[in-house]
């Protein structure tokens, strides 16, 4: 099987991984309700049960840019976002825990194919230094999350221990 | 663009340009990890830790480097037939380019806000040589990132015509 319908595999693996993962922290979506609006409109506006969120079906969305500025020629028409998926990076809050899967599989990747490469041995040698500093800052990452287990397990973030959160992200 | 359209050569090329980008991202991510923990070092003026910081962030941006040539370790006639292609349209939108990583735009940014703090910090202390030192070097590391780039467009594009280049060539305002 060719290298690239690997990646395209290991492509469309990591898309269901995360609609799956979507779908497990989606919201129910609530229950809307119509409430009379006061006598002096006498229509309707649709809001939430569990909530005051009207929506007046007045306007509709309109689009605005995600990187919070006029688009511009810099950029042409493609965007950031073109090229995360062109490189087959998905941008996501992940954890350390997939931060750090996501160094080691770059790292076995990488040394199965440092030979033959043309690269110098002081070239090399940058690259591996590279790789141990890398690996470092992720293991002093996990040094620091478990160094403080009573402080640790009191904070919560989003519903969760934060030293959970700080592991799987979101 | 289907796998078995390509020779094993355009096939080891694709791979290495979008591994090597995998390895410059991860460079680039804890580089800015360690910038914003230098910038924060420097402001609490602990010399000897910025030392160490800096040392490292140097080694990152040569690693980057290697990364980069790594990336583009294949001919320039499989740049030209297979990878040049795959970023224009129509497999693309115009004006795909580099520019739009945003890691890297990041990397630029606390790079030049490092620079400030330094340089405002060498006006106002007596700094260790051996800082001074360490910062010398990761200015090097950055010119030899900026050079090697160079190298590898002309490698590439001798004509040196990037599709952001060739798309504004295309459009002119």
């Amino acid at each position: 099987m060719s290298i690239l319908v690997l990646i395209i595999a290991f492509e469309l693996v990591g898309q269901v991984t995360a609609i799956a993962r979507m779908d497990e922290y989606t919201l129910p979506r609530p229950k809307i309700v119509r409430v009379p609006l006061g006598k002096s409109s006498g229509g309707t506006m649709t809001a939430h049960k569990d909530g005051p969120y009207p929506d007046v079906e007045l306007v509709v969305p309109i689009a605005i840019p995600s990187s919070s500025k006029v688009p511009d020629q810099i950029t042409g028409q493609s965007t950031s976002m073109e090229y995360d998926r062109y490189f087959r990076l998905r941008r996501d809050r992940i954890g350390l825990r997939e931060w750090s899967r996501t160094c080691l599989e770059v790292q076995r990747k990488i040394r199965a194919d440092l030979t033959d490469v043309g690269l110098t041995d002081q070239e090399r040698h940058s690259l591996l230094c590279g790789l141990l500093l890398v690996g470092n800052e992720a293991l002093q990452q996990w040094i620091d999350i478990s160094a403080e287990p009573d402080a640790g397990s009191a904070l919560v973030r989003d519903g969760r221990p934060e030293m959970a959160a700080a592991r799987e992200g979101q | 663009m289907k796998a078995n359209e390509l020779t094993p050569e355009t096939e080891r090329a694709m791979r290495r340009w979008l591994l090597g980008h995998h390895l410059f991202h991860l460079y680039l991510v804890t580089m800015n990890s360690g910038m914003r923990r230098a910038q924060a070092t420097l402001r609490a003026a602990r010399w000897d830790e910025l030392e160490t910081e800096i040392a490292d962030l140097a080694v990152l941006y040569d690693a980057a480097t290697a990364a980069m040539k790594y990336a583009a370790s294949f001919r320039p006639e499989s740049y030209a037939g297979v990878i040049r292609p795959s970023m224009s349209p129509p497999m693309l939108s115009p004006g795909f380019s580099g520019q739009l990583n945003s890691d890297h735009q990041v990397t630029l940014r606390l790079v030049r806000s490092l620079k400030a703090d330094f340089r405002q910090a060498r006006g106002n202390f007596d700094l260790p040589e051996t800082l001074l030192s360490a910062w010398r070097s990761l200015m090097s590391a950055l010119s030899r990132n900026r050079r090697e780039h160079v190298l590898i467009c002309a490698k590439f594009v001798p004509e040196g015509t990037s599709l952001l280049n060739q798309h504004f060539a295309d459009n002119p305002i």
